[in-house]
């Protein structure tokens, strides 16, 4: 919720209107007075007034930036340093500023600006912004240098065997990393600014001649119609440009490995990164692609094949262990083996719940745990795993709460979805499960049937960027298939993908 | 929207409507794993039923609390129809009764000596069990006494009984399990007759029943014993020992048994390892002939003879031998059933298929023909081996 919203405007006019009306003044002071003005003097603005050695208070020019956000050294050297040295040498006003600021400023990127609007968001940008006296026209220098973190290893997908390095906040970083593993002059990037008050930078990125043409033209028009305040994670993104704004599966890939977005761009996909976030969208996103792990192409194929299948059923594990264990033994009891059925009456004998109650408190028993070790604090992580392990598994069967049997359906399913390779559709599976359960404690195995059905079809529904989600199975592609249930070898799969 | 509010609505109407009209609580139900069939005095209520309830506290090794006792308890009640007597039953077992695992039935001597013909009805007309279960016939006892047995080695007597024939069957062969659908197909065919396995009691007494027969090392326990011959739905004899195995032969549902043939001062074993057999009904003379091929693979494992069993004529000698003792064996029990006019092998079946016209004519006549018809057998042995040994100790 915006807290301002019901208190009354600011006092100040939002400076978004001033900025648009008129250029620079000649009267550098003037111009000086505005900027601070326009950011509301601001405490990290930094003016410095350059005066003329040869006149006493006759100020030749200054240079603004905002602190912290520019690189203070470079300032220093390569444009306060040559300015007062020019004027020492030359008692005369600075003229002809297209030409003469090259010459004197050692910056690697200068541009010449006239309006208002560009001068303010270069400064907010980190930009410095030189004005001389007498001149209509602001010099920009790229001094950009913002605080960001070192690169580190994923902390969400990691591999045993591949690259370790990871995308950081700084979209800069992340396009470097990138570039660093395609060198081709077809990498294509755009630039975009999303958000009206975040102005938060965005980069498209694809190969030429590799990703869809139509696609990307898509991707860019999406990407420009997203109207929003602020954009603070890749999510943002994500559910602004989605093809179904109410689906519970992921339409869009995100990943923080670099080397995963190369394999997809090299694959004809498109990556969307999002300056403040590691979170690198990727689009257009199919299902069996939430089953591939980067480490699949850098192992063994038949061991990264039958590991795909293993999640593959894990997946399935996941979601329709609980409601399956449900149905079978509260509708069709005659489909458990007869030593099984006894042992599991007599571990039911003295639980005093339904078992849809019993399998439904540990299923939340067991998110709970789980939401409790993302927020809680690092410090108190033993003694959480110990209240989760002992209490809620040997203490509850002990006590009589629950039977032995669900302690083992509902953690082999909590287990099982930690296999596959992106968050998104571990989600995805937890939303699922609960409602199975659901379904299959009212008619069993045929409300799981018919659940499934609806599932299925929703699915072969949704569209990512016009792609079917199930593509390449439905419609089913048969040249696509070596990299969808199985891994075929490198060599086959690059023959695929080479340039047409 | 409005698309989506309406399945909404439908998937709520689904599920609330149907309001768990099928969920049953494990610890609701009296799961009934065997059921015994006996004959009763009384002609108002001709079937006394029993059924044998798993008690889940009592098998469970790891609970601790509630209830506790033997692994199975047994409720006996009588009716009119079978069906009747699984309503009644309600009213003595205090859970919801289940035959879904219903794993066999055990009929009296009595009963299956009155008539047999449609008491599956039930049980393949139903939808709550199957016909894939074994059936039993209590020898000399009723199904009642013979469930009541507790059984030390195996979980449930129910277990016992289908273990201890399916052991009986793969390493001596004298009977084997014959499920529901085969005894109702074999009700149904003019050309074949029922036979079924017989189960006693061994070392009979009352201790049987009680916890005390899981103290002693020599416990009353059930015995496999015997075939029960059927004609026409009704029980009419038994078929003991090596008649029993010799018709086992003939179906070829024997695999592992050991032959005990003589020699000059002793006994030699000969284990079949596997046994082929093909019955077929020919016609000579507007008369049929019982055809049968087996084919008998063995092996020589056992002797109290001094022969040298390299020399492969001694071997040889012996197949033929062993030929003989199977042919006799295999002669004698045919002998025995026709004298009862019960073809519990499927001759007549076997007929219906090489001369359908031939069987058109005279099935109804068949148990007639049947025990008239002349015996043709070409059995066939093979010796593959002499264990491991080629010649026996050289005693002093």
């Amino acid at each position: 919720m915006r807290i301002g919203r019901f208190h009354k405007k600011s006092e100040e006019k939002p400076t978004t209107n001033r900025i648009n009306d008129g250029t620079l003044s000649d009267d550098m002071n003037e111009n000086v007075m505005r900027v601070k003005n326009e950011l509301g003097h601001s405490a990290d603005l930094s003016v410095r007034l350059i005066e003329s050695p040869h006149h006493k208070s006759v100020v030749h020019a200054a240079v603004i930036h905002l602190d912290g956000m520019a690189d203070a050294n470079m300032i220093n050297e390569n444009i306060v340093n040559p300015l007062i040295e020019w004027f020492k040498e030359n008692d005369q006003i600075l003229t002809e500023m297209e030409e003469r600021a090259g010459r004197i400023l050692t910056v690697s990127q200068l541009t010449v600006k006239e309006s208002w609007q560009e001068l303010i968001s270069s400064v907010l940008t980190g930009d410095t912004v030189v004005l001389v006296n007498g001149n209509t026209k602001a010099i920009i220098a790229s001094t950009k240098s913002q605080p960001s973190r070192a690169i580190t290893e994923p902390t969400s997908q990691t591999v045993i065997r591949g690259p370790k390095d990871s995308f950081t906040e700084n979209l800069r970083t992340n396009t470097s990393l990138i570039r660093a593993r395609i060198q081709n002059p077809d990498v294509r990037l755009v630039s975009m600014k999303v958000g009206s008050v975040t102005q938060t930078d965005i980069a498209i990125m694809y190969i030429q001649g590799i990703a869809d043409e139509s696609i990307v033209k898509e991707v860019k028009e999406r990407v420009k119609g997203i109207d929003i305040d602020g954009v603070l994670e890749s999510n943002y993104i994500e559910e602004m440009i989605r093809d179904d704004s109410m689906t519970i599966f992921p339409l869009l890939l995100n990943t923080e490995r670099p080397d995963a977005v190369v394999g997809n761009l090299l694959e004809g996909r498109i990556a969307i990164i999002i300056h403040g976030t590691p979170f690198v969208l990727i689009v257009p996103a199919v299902f069996s692609q939430f089953f591939q792990s980067p480490e699949d192409y850098y192992q063994n194929q038949y061991i990264s094949s039958s590991l795909r299948l293993l999640r593959f059923g894990a997946f399935f594990l996941s979601m329709y262990a609980s409601s399956i264990y449900l149905a079978l033994i509260t509708h069709h009891q005659g489909l458990i083996p007869t030593t099984l059925i006894v042992s599991l009456m007599a571990q039911r004998e003295n639980v005093p719940f339904p078992a849809i109650v019993e399998i439904f408190v540990m299923e939340i028993a067991f998110e709970i745990l789980r939401e409790a070790g993302i927020r809680m604090p690092r410090a108190i992580g033993p003694a959480v795993s110990i209240v989760g392990a002992l209490i809620l598994g040997q203490a509850a069967v002990e006590a009589g709460f629950v039977g032995a049997a669900v302690v083992i359906i509902v953690a082999i399913s909590a287990i099982s979805s930690f296999t596959l390779p992106n968050t998104s559709l571990v989600n995805v599976t937890r939303g699922i499960r609960f409602m199975l359960l659901f379904v299959s404690a009212f008619i069993g195995l045929y409300g799981v049937l018919l659940f499934s059905l609806c599932i299925l079809l929703h699915m072969s529904s949704l569209r990512s960027f016009g792609v079917p989600y199930f593509a390449p199975i439905a419609p089913f592609r048969f040249k696509e298939q070596k990299d969808v249930l199985f891994r075929f070898p490198l060599p086959s799969l690059f023959k695929k993908s080479s340039r047409k | 929207m409005k698309m989506n509010i309406s399945l909404l609505l439908s998937a709520a109407i689904c599920l609330l409507i149907s309001g768990c009209s099928n969920y049953r609580e494990l610890n609701d139900l009296g799961v009934i794993i065997a059921m015994g069939v006996d004959h009763n005095e009384d002609p108002k209520q001709p079937y006394r039923v029993t059924y044998q309830v798993i008690n889940p506290s009592g098998l469970s090794q790891t609970n601790k609390a509630g209830g506790q006792g033997l692994a199975v308890i047994n409720y006996t009640v009588t009716g009119k129809t079978l069906l009747e007597t699984l309503g009644k039953s309600a009213s003595v077992i205090p859970r919801e009764n289940n035959t879904t695992h219903l794993s066999l039935i055990i009929i009296g001597e009595k009963l299956a000596r009155n008539d047999l013909d449609l008491l599956f009805d039930g049980l393949d007309r139903g939808k709550y069990s199957r016909v894939s279960i074994p059936i039993f016939i209590a020898r000399g006892q009723t199904a009642k006494d013979v469930l009541g047995v507790i059984e030390p080695l195996e979980i449930t007597p129910g277990k016992n009984i289908i273990s201890t024939t399916q052991n009986n069957q793969k390493l001596y062969g004298s009977s084997s399990e014959v499920l529901a659908y085969e005894v109702i197909a074999s009700l149904l065919s003019d050309g074949k007759d029922v036979s079924l396995p017989g189960i006693s009691i061994r070392n009979a007494s009352q201790i049987g029943k009680q916890t005390k027969n899981l103290e002693t090392t020599d416990p009353t326990t059930i015995k496999v014993s015997g075939l029960a011959v059927f004609r026409k739905g009704k029980m009419v004899r038994w078929l003991d020992g090596e008649t029993a195995r010799a018709a086992q032969f003939v179906t070829s549902k024997v695999k592992n048994t050991p032959v005990v043939l003589p020699c000059k001062k002793g006994n030699v074993t000969i284990t079949t390892i596997g046994v082929k057999s093909k019955m077929v009904t020919e016609i000579h003379h507007e008369k049929p002939v019982i055809h049968s091929k087996i084919n008998v693979m063995g092996e020589l494992l056992e002797t109290t003879c001094q022969l040298n069993f390299s020399d492969p004529n001694v071997l040889k000698e012996f197949e033929k031998k062993m030929v003989k003792e199977i042919e006799q064996q295999i002669k004698r029990t045919i002998r025995i059933t026709q004298k009862e006019k019960a073809d519990i092998f499927g001759f007549g079946d076997a007929l219906s298929r090489t001369n359908p016209a031939y069987w058109r004519e005279n099935k109804k006549n068949w148990d007639n023909l049947y025990s008239d018809a002349p015996i043709a057998l070409k059995v066939n042995v093979e010796i593959i081996n002499s264990g491991l040994l080629m010649e026996p100790y050289g005693t002093k």
